[in-house]
């Protein structure tokens, strides 16, 4: 999609002033620790995407792009604060640049501004994920299935959906309660006009039976059929008219109340207090369990923080959050308390009898004082109210569960009997017996009266359990559908990864692990991951495998993820320092196969590690001028370069300051490591060494000596099939080689001591640089003249069979004609 | 430029009102929807949600209205 040519930043983290120019081809930002490095990083990630992960992500909280994206000096001037790119579009055939500044991120000035280019980029601002840091790498690598779910998913940016999995989870859930609550309060609906209508059964046929009995008395026209509108009591206004009911109707006052005490004893009963020991056992149990107890405690407080957030503001921080990363943060927490959370549910499951008990007596407390308050003269029912009272806080302590010590202690409050309501229940019998008896006529209009208020309450309770009900099913198919379509996708996409991953770690492990296989297993909410071990069995990656193995799949699963999503527009990366604890022996590697599998990815790497940087450049990765070399950083000047990005600009740098004996130094340290690099992809013999402290005159003259022989085997090859071009090709290598070695006297190491190295540091600085000249030669002719990379002997193993390059400018047959 | 057309237009909005920005897991999301739609029961569902669950600031609240298709007081 895009390739960085240039970038400038300015007055940005911890950068004053600072122009690089990948030209749209790989590029390394090397130096120590501190030196700058990572702010290169933001800036690619800012002027792209108009935001900074460090600064917006997890645990980073009191941050922010607007306020410590300047430079800490500018921190008040944030116009000053831009950074600047110039980008080739391949697909379009074009180049644009993207001027963002600090003060204005979400208004870049793009140049030129045409739709086409404008489209390219807002794309990549839909896709950070170009920017891969180490963090992220272990982050999913080595989390659990739930988690790494969560982790591989933001990496890719699919929070989206998982968050909407989760809150349309939560709402099938939730509604389903809710039509578990309705069907209770229908229950109770249902009973209360059974028993209104005092009959064994509640069926039409007897419903109507018992209502046409009372409407015969009144002379009212019998019902035949009871519809959603039917009144039991139609007409009986007529009739009444001149009298109107009493506010207490003596037969349903005097069952209300037989009813509450019924449900009084039976709270203070022997069963309800088995139950309520056996609960207060499971109680104590959990009491005991520390992790339960904080994770409960935790669970409990995100879930508070979740109902109290306004869309804006984190309700405990006061920090700003945009609302989909702010679910995401507190959905990630909570996961670590899902243990907890399915012991709270099955505790809930074990109290819920005992709750809707409490919850129906709360209902009776409020009906029966209803009744004293009516009756004239009115009984005092303070009493049954503060006995409601007490009753609520116990609901309450049982449905929030926490403190425990608070539950359980409800729970024991319901034992025994309630001497202090004695009093006033017995006024009130006394006062419901003296009410006068009705005559048949008042005693069916009483009752028809009552029965239809039950009969309404009946109605709205079926109504609203069939909406509720309704709702659960459309939530639950929603859900259902949506956790299916997402899974299948989402399978897709890990079956192609998977394979993808297997096969990138095969390549750079191919030492070891050739027969390696992976598997991502995703399920609804998690994403397992298991690696073959060696033939032994799969095993999560963090069982077995070392970390710089760890952290070498956590770099191709990275690659395979994008590859998948991107396709041919993954042509940009950014890898932070995720280089780093790949194992030494595989380093090559990982730099052979990000160059071989994407050649259209424009990497952008940082290290702090020189030998990395080194095993990029030998393989060619990055080319000799693509990296920046960092040495210091100051937070007056911000990162400072070498004066030359390569080692013979710095050797010339010292040579002009007249210190040779720092040239010498250098030269010879990175002619050290330049052997060892081609001894071992020349195969060379040099004479072992036990401390593997191999010195220049152990590999230097070893690695000419291996490319002169190789090149005379590939003219005999040459000459054997009789191939005239590739003969003189083989020759003229050859001479150069000679011409080379000759005039860095490299080979006489051994003979003549005056030509030694370790004289250098002893040289006039005239006298130095024909050497530093004649190596310099001699280290460029090793390597192929198109391509940069140093020539090399394939197979790795078994008889060698040719010397190449990595662009094929330079391949050598090294087989005979049989 | 295609929007200049009527019909491009349409097309432009169907593509949006099914795949959101085109990205990933909007395009994921627009599965979602595509399956939806082929379950007459939730027309009147679909319709709804299909313009809230692009929307990275969708919430509890507006997905409940979404679904069941009025706000509950």
């Amino acid at each position: 999609m895009i390739l960085v040519k240039s970038i400038s930043i300015h007055e940005f983290r911890g950068v004053r002033d600072l122009t690089l120019t990948p030209d749209g081809k790989n590029f390394a930002v090397c130096g120590p620790n501190g030196t700058g490095k990572s702010g290169i990083v933001d800036a690619l990630e800012f002027v792209l995407t108009g935001n900074i992960s460090r600064l917006s992500g997890e645990g980073t909280g009191g941050l922010s792009v607007k306020e410590h994206g300047p430079h800490v000096d500018s921190r008040n001037r944030p116009e000053d604060a831009y950074v600047s790119v110039t980008l080739a579009i391949p697909t379009l055939g074009k180049e644009a640049t993207i001027r963002r500044s600090v003060k204005d991120p979400k208004n870049p000035k793009i140049s030129p501004d045409d739709a086409a280019i404008r489209r390219v980029i807002e794309r990549v601002g839909l896709h950070p994920e170009f920017v891969l840091s180490r963090r992220e790498l272990i982050r999913y690598i080595l989390a659990e299935p739930g988690k790494r779910s969560k982790e591989v998913l933001a990496l890719l940016r699919l929070e989206q959906v998982e968050n909407l999995r989760v809150q349309f989870q939560r709402i099938a859930n939730a509604t389903e309660r809710e039509a578990g609550v309705q069907e209770t309060v229908l229950e109770r609906a249902r009973a209360g006009l059974q028993s209104a209508l005092n009959i064994p059964k509640l069926t039409m046929p007897a419903l109507l039976a018992a209502v046409n009995e009372r409407r015969a008395l009144l002379s009212l026209a019998p019902l035949t059929v009871l519809e959603p509108t039917t009144s039991i009591k139609d007409g009986i206004s007529t009739v009444t008219a001149a009298t109107q009911p009493p506010k207490v109707i003596k037969a349903d006052a005097s069952a209300q109340l037989t009813h509450f005490q019924e449900k009084l004893t039976e709270l203070g009963s022997g069963d309800v207090q088995a139950q309520c020991v056996v609960a207060q056992d499971s109680i104590a149990k959990l009491q005991l369990d520390e992790k339960f107890l904080e994770s409960a405690t935790s669970e409990e407080f995100l879930r508070r923080a979740l109902a109290a957030y306004d869309e804006e503001v984190c309700p405990v921080c006061d920090i700003p959050w945009e609302p989909e990363k702010f679910r995401a943060h507190i959905a990630q927490k909570l996961v670590r308390h899902s243990e907890a959370i399915k012991q709270r549910r099955a505790l809930e499951k074990e109290l819920q009898p005992i709750l809707d008990r409490v919850n129906d007596l709360v209902a009776l407390c409020t009906d029966v004082a209803a009744h004293g308050a009516s009756l004239k003269p009115a009984v005092d029912c303070a009493s049954i109210l503060t006995q409601r009272e007490q009753l609520q806080t116990v609901s309450k302590a049982l449905a929030t569960l926490l403190p425990l010590a608070k539950a359980s202690e409800v729970l024991g409050s319901l034992a025994g009997e309630r001497e202090a309501l004695k009093p006033a229940l017995k006024q009130l019998a006394s006062a419901i017996a003296a009410l006068p008896e009705p005559n048949a006529q008042e005693a069916a209009r009483d009752y028809l009266t009552i029965c239809q208020e039950r009969l309404e309450t009946y109605r709205q309770a079926s109504v609203a359990l069939k909406e509720a009900r309704g709702k659960a099913q459309t939530a639950r198919e929603v859900f259902d559908t949506y956790a299916s379509e997402t899974t299948k996708a989402l399978d897709a996409i890990y079956a192609q990864v998977q394979e993808t991953f297997g096969r990138l770690y095969r390549l750079v492990n191919q030492d070891d692990e050739e027969q390696f296989q992976a598997r991502l297993k995703p399920s609804i909410g998690k994403l397992g991951f298991d690696v073959d071990f060696y033939g032994r069995g799969f095993f999560p990656p963090g069982a077995y495998h070392s970390e710089g193995h760890q952290d070498g799949m956590g770099l191709c699963l990275y690659l395979a993820l994008m590859q998948h999503l991107a396709g041919d527009a993954f042509t940009f990366a950014v890898l932070d320092d995720v280089l780093m604890s790949v194992d030494s022996g595989h380093r090559r590697e990982v730099s052979k196969m990000l160059q071989q599998e994407f050649p259209k990815t424009q990497f952008f790497l940082t290290t702090h590690d020189e030998i990395w940087l080194r095993h990029m450049k030998v393989v060619g990765l990055i080319k000799p001028k693509g990296a920046a070399h960092f040495r210091t950083w100051n937070v007056d000047e911000g990162p400072t370069e070498w004066d030359d990005k390569d080692v013979w600009g710095e050797i010339d740098s010292f040579l002009a300051k007249n210190d040779v004996r720092a040239a010498a130094a250098l030269l010879r340290n990175y002619l050290e490591h330049f052997s060892k690099e081609a001894c071992h992809v020349l195969r060379a013999q040099v004479e072992f060494r036990g401390d593997a402290q191999f010195t220049l005159s152990d590999l230097l003259p070893s690695a000419i000596s291996r490319i002169k022989k190789l090149l005379k085997e590939g003219k005999a090859a040459a000459q054997s099939w009789g191939q005239t071009d590739n003969f003189e090709n083989a020759q003229k290598l050859e001479t150069a080689f000679a011409d080379a070695a000759t005039a860095s006297n490299a080979e006489q190491w051994q003979v003549n001591a005056a030509v030694h190295y370790n004289e250098w540091a002893n040289l006039h600085r005239n006298d130095f640089e024909p050497v530093v000249k004649a190596f310099k030669v001699l280290v460029d002719t090793f390597a192929c003249q198109t391509c940069h990379a140093v020539l090399f002997v394939t197979p790795e193993q078994r008889s060698p069979e040719s010397l190449r390059c990595m662009c094929g400018n330079v391949n050598v047959n090294l087989l005979k004609k049989a | 430029m295609t929007s200049d057309f009527p019909e491009a237009k349409a097309q432009a909005a169907e593509s949006k009102r099914r795949h959101g920005n085109g990205s990933v897991a909007h395009q994921i999301i627009g599965e979602f929807i595509v399956a939806l739609e082929a379950q007459p029961q939730h027309a009147d569902v679909v319709a709804r949600l299909s313009k809230v669950v692009f929307d990275g600031k969708v919430s509890d609240a507006s997905l409940r209205i979404a679904l069941f298709g009025d706000l509950e007081l």
